[in-house]
């Protein structure tokens, strides 16, 4: 909310002056140390998990991130372990297929990565994760589409249990996943709602073409650890346009990997509800379900 | 320390027999009766004189005889009296105004030369007078912006009010309107400052080494005084601009004894947005508005009374959101003259700075977050003239601050929240100080300390922290229950040699505790940046500075030239750690990380004061750094007001009787920034990785302001008098860059971009000026 309300005043002052004016520069930049960066996900039995591994590249490069092939990657729950496989259509991702793989709540899984070549002078990296409670429930949700903004916003409804949360909402249309960029994720923590029943507060706000009447809309919700909670916010912070009012000073975005490699291993559990889109109304009331 | 003094003078005391007439008084523009502080009194026979102080009191002993007494203020024609003095005298004296003559008059002020005798460094004097005349941003006199144009006086961003003054942070300067701390001095986000042309009377700059009965900020005093009110006749002056409008009138309640003024100011920029084709745009309001006041009474000789006020808001709100934000000041001074030697101030002040904000009250999900701090603030200031080698200034000061960080309450039927409220706290912070300014030949010497004590009371919560800065425990304090106590001993030490008539040297050391500061983690800030007070968990910051400066005039006092060199320690300075969470957080002392700071520089300025071209030159090459744990991997990285270079040339020049154009041009070293070095993805999105903190510059600013003030023919017995002042911002429309994103390129897969934000372009705006 806090962030909404920043972004609101700032648009409004900075359309409302109508001064600001924006244009593309050139900058020459000097290009950093190469690093690993890990990408990697541990999910219940719905999904796939699944661990990417890429370098950093020149800030212009404008190519995809280099992939990190043949590399042993490995996650491991007390004496339990698990190898993951390459995938061979799409380099660097590696995939948990082994169907004896399950999540244990509470509890500590660790993530071995060894590199056929060194990355950021090593060879060895590694990471662990705990995987949080799945502590919400969807009971219902509203689509309501806002013309000014021309944004589909999606409002939830259901109980936050008392105790710290921290929530991460995506959304599926047709089945396919489209809030995977950083800024189009939505992370909440409980702060202002903890231990009461939210009614409608917005966790999803979409474009107006990702969807049309007839679509089947899913909202997915999720309980995610503080440390991933932080990482998500601090990544929008720093994808997400910065002015000299209400923005920090740009910084890099710590993640859980040791010896200096860049990115995140996480874990959590996901809960849906999917509605079907039947039409939009004039009022801003076009959809619920339960 | 004060019994040291008094005792270190006692010889001066003993000797004071030879001394045995004293003149006092005080001194007024004789058009309005508005004091004159800072008015030179110089004895011609004897070569040494005095300054009114900041009241216009003046007190001067001399041994009986007969002297030519000369009272100077700069703008003013000096006044020479012949007097045969004989026994104590009270001379109160009225001096005419440069302006008010309509003609020509040279300056040949002892002013100029007042700042080659005074110990007191880095301190700059401005009359609005000669601000009007400074191209101004939309045709709006600014004292901020003004005051910008100053060696070692920084803006923090383009347009802004904010200033950093020898490398500090904006929240580093004490504020004041007659004596009550304006919080936020901004309007509009801050590109408009609070002070309103018309109510205005002067400012004062010091740049670190405040005078002993000021402190609680590391970088600089700002002094604003508002017109007292003409006690002699009735008059009124106003203007309408491009953004806004504004009407002043003051006149005598009783005649030479009791004045009012008051004046205010509102804008109108949402006007402009009923011309944008988005309905939306249209419904959105966006004003602010000031209103001044004040209130003097003579009761007698002895006795003067005044009361002031000031209250601003601006208001930005359309039918889903609304947000409010503004500072209210109320000053009330009592003036004693004890005798002709014993003067003192006494001034109960409160000053309050709130915001709100919220969705509309008929919306299920309404809310509404508010904030504020209030302080009250009582001093007594004595200025104790012991002979016409001393001058000694002592008194105290209590302030209790009232934190209100922030509330959000859900007000709607349907609202998400009851109520979340972050802790409030309370503090008292008081101080007791003594100064002494004694001439010893051609040294004066000033040497004074300030004891500052700061208490942290009750009710409170206060959390602990553990290494890593996560909270493991908290303490509740019980209501009036001081739990935290800070003091700091402040001394304030300056010399200066007077090498001849035109020039001298000087030097200073002066040491400032900082009790308070801001939440303020971007360059400009915003009104939602709390206060938030020293406590168990955050030590006050200190400022040690040292300077040295060399200091000329010559042409008679029409040319002069100073240069100061200075190097500033801060300890426990304060940042804040990567992707701190300043809002609404219970937790900030949790996200302050503290180190050290250093800056240092020289600063030039030449300054021409009369004649039909005025103005000044200012260069400054200066550093402003920071070293703190946690921050930058704990490596030295420029602060954001790392600037080195910095120039600006102000000039005003009379092309005719009635027409002055003026010109102001800055260059400055571009802003430090942090740019990335290379990239990676996540989540489908490309990432950043930056380099050292600030270790990039953006483009060098530079920028050119014209002005045309035109005062338009006035017919004889006619009062009123009318003026034009055309202005044009940004003359050759040069793009300074506010801030530089770097993006995803969303046509192109994996490509990204820098994009540069400019704000203003061109600005030309007229602005009718009326007085009557």
């Amino acid at each position: 909310m806090i962030k909404l309300l920043r972004d609101i005043i700032f648009i409004l002052l900075v359309a409302t002056l109508t001064f600001s004016c924006t244009k593309r520069v050139e900058i020459p930049l000097n290009t950093g140390d190469v690093k690993l960066v890990v990408e990697g996900y541990l999910f219940g039995s719905d999904s796939v998990s699944w661990v990417r591994l890429t370098r950093t590249s020149s800030y212009f490069s404008n190519e995809p991130p280099p992939p990190v092939s043949h590399a042993q990657v490995v996650v491991s729950h007390k004496t339990q372990q698990w190898l993951f496989t390459e995938s061979t259509t799409h380099p660097g991702v590696y995939f948990l297929l082994d169907r004896s793989f399950h999540l244990i709540v509470s509890d500590t899984f660790k993530l071995r990565i060894q590199l056929q070549n060194p990355v950021g002078n090593h060879s060895r990296y590694e990471s662990q994760t705990v995987v949080p409670p799945l502590r919400i429930h969807i009971d219902s949700l509203n689509i309501e589409y806002a013309p000014d903004f021309k944004k589909w916003m999606v409002r939830y409804f259901g109980l936050d249990f008392p105790g710290k949360d921290f929530y991460l909402f995506n959304s599926r249309v047709n089945g396919k996943i489209v809030t995977d960029s950083i800024l189009q994720k939505v992370v909440r923590e409980d702060v202002f709602f903890d231990g009461r029943y939210v009614s409608g507060a917005v966790v999803q706000v979409l474009n107006e073409d990702v969807m049309k009447p007839g679509d089947n809309y899913t909202l997915m919700a999720s309980n995610i650890t503080k440390e991933y909670y932080d990482y998500l916010t601090a990544l929008q912070d720093e994808v997400g346009e910065k002015n000299p009012l209400f923005s920090g000073p740009p910084a890099n975005v710590e993640g859980n990997i040791n010896k200096g490699a860049l990115g995140f291993f996480t874990s959590f559990q996901t809960t849906s509800l999917q509605v079907e889109l039947k039409e939009i109304y004039d009022r801003p009331k076009v959809c619920s379900g339960r | 320390m004060l019994t040291f003094i008094v005792l270190a003078n006692s010889g001066f005391l003993y000797s004071q027999k030879a001394y045995n007439v004293t003149i006092s008084g005080y001194i007024r523009d004789d058009t309005n009766g508005e004091s004159l502080p800072g008015t030179t009194i110089f004895v011609n026979e004897l070569k040494t004189g005095s300054i009114s102080n900041g009241y216009g009191f003046y007190s001067l002993t001399l041994p009986r005889g007969s002297y030519h007494i000369v009272y100077s203020f700069v703008g003013y024609q000096s006044r020479s009296l012949a007097l045969h003095l004989q026994r104590d005298t009270l001379i109160n004296v009225e001096m005419e105004s440069v302006s008010s003559r309509l003609q020509e008059v040279e300056i040949k002020s002892e002013s100029a030369r007042e700042n080659i005798r005074m110990p007191q460094m880095s301190v700059t004097k401005m009359n609005m007078k000669n601000i009007a005349e400074i191209p101004s941003f939309m045709g709006e006199v600014d004292l901020v912006k003004a005051l910008q144009l100053l060696p070692g006086v920084k803006f923090v961003a383009e347009g802004s009010s904010g200033m950093s003054i020898r490398g500090g942070g904006p929240d580093q300067n004490l504020i004041l309107l007659d004596g009550a701390t304006v919080y936020n001095a901004g309007h509009l986000m801050g590109f408009f400052s609070v002070f309103n042309p018309d109510a205005v009377q002067s400012v004062k700059l010091y740049k670190g080494d405040m005078p002993a009965a000021y402190g609680g900020r590391l970088s600089s005093l700002i002094e604003v005084r508002m017109k007292e009110g003409n006690n002699k006749t009735f008059h009124g002056q106003g203007g309408i601009g491009l953004i806004s409008s504004r009407i002043m009138f003051e006149g005598p309640l009783v005649k030479d004894k009791a004045s009012f003024m008051v004046s205010g100011r509102r804008t109108y920029a949402d006007l402009f947005l009923k011309l944008s084709h988005n309905e939306k745009l249209r419904q959105n309001r966006l004003y602010f508005y000031d209103l001044n006041t004040k209130l003097n009474f003579s009761m007698n000789a002895n006795n003067h009374f005044y009361l002031s006020g000031y209250f601003g808001k601006d208001v930005f709100k359309n039918d889903f959101f609304g947000m409010d934000w503004g500072n209210a000041t109320g000053t009330f001074r009592c003036n004693h003259v004890f005798n002709e030697k014993l003067f003192s101030n006494v001034s109960a002040i409160v000053s309050r700075f709130n915001y709100n904000l919220g969705v509309a009250e008929d919306n299920p999900r309404a809310f509404l977050w508010q904030s504020a701090l209030t302080d009250i603030t009582l001093k007594d200031n004595f200025d104790w003239y012991i002979n016409p080698n001393n001058k000694l200034n002592f008194g105290f000061s209590v302030i209790h601050h009232d934190f209100f960080p922030g509330k959000i309450t859900g007000t709607g039927k349907e609202a998400l929240i009851d109520e979340y409220r972050l802790p409030d706290s309370y503090a008292l912070e008081s101080a007791i100080y003594v100064s002494n300014e004694q001439k010893i030949g051609k040294i004066t010497l000033k040497y004074g300390l300030r004891f500052s004590i700061f208490n942290n009371m009750g009710p409170a919560t206060i959390y602990h922290f553990n290494n890593q800065f996560n909270v493991t425990d908290s303490t509740v304090y019980d209501t009036k229950k001081i739990f935290n106590t800070y003091f700091g001993i402040e001394p304030r030490l300056g010399i200066v040699f007077r090498i001849n008539q035109s020039s001298s040297v000087k030097a200073s050391y002066s040491r400032n505790y900082q009790y308070v500061q801001q939440a303020r983690n971007s360059t400009a800030g915003n009104p939602m940046d709390i206060w938030f007070p020293a406590n168990p968990n955050i030590k006050p910051q200190v400022s040690d500075q040292v300077a040295a400066g060399y200091y000329h005039y010559f042409k008679e006092g029409i040319f002069s030239f100073s240069t100061e060199l200075y190097y500033k320690w801060i300890h426990n300075a304060i940042d804040f750690k990567d992707h701190a969470n300043l809002m609404l957080n219970k937790y900030l002392d949790g996200e302050l990380r503290t180190g050290r700071g250093y800056s240092y520089g020289l600063e030039l300025m030449l300054k021409k004061t009369s004649g039909r071209l005025t103005g000044w030159a200012s260069y400054t090459w200066s550093r402003s750094l920071r070293e703190i744990p946690g921050i930058n991997n704990g490596v030295v990285y420029p602060s954001p007001y790392d600037r080195p270079n910095d120039f600006s040339l102000t000039l005003s020049y009379r092309m005719r009787k009635a027409v002055r154009l003026s010109m102001s041009w800055v260059c400055l070293t571009g802003q430090p920034v942090t740019f990335p070095v290379s990239r990676f993805q996540y989540s489908n999105t490309i990432v950043p990785v930056y380099s050292g903190r600030n270790s990039y510059r953006m483009a060098d600013y530079h920028r050119l302001d014209l002005a045309l003030v035109w005062d338009l023919p006035v017919k004889k017995q006619k009062k009123w008098h009318n003026q034009l002042n055309f202005s044009v911002y940004n003359v050759y429309n040069r793009k300074n860059p506010w801030v530089i994103n770097f993006q995803n390129d969303p046509e192109i897969p994996n490509a990204t971009y820098a994009e540069m934000t400019y704000l203003f372009g061109i600005v030309p705006t007229v602005t009718y000026n009326f007085k009557f």
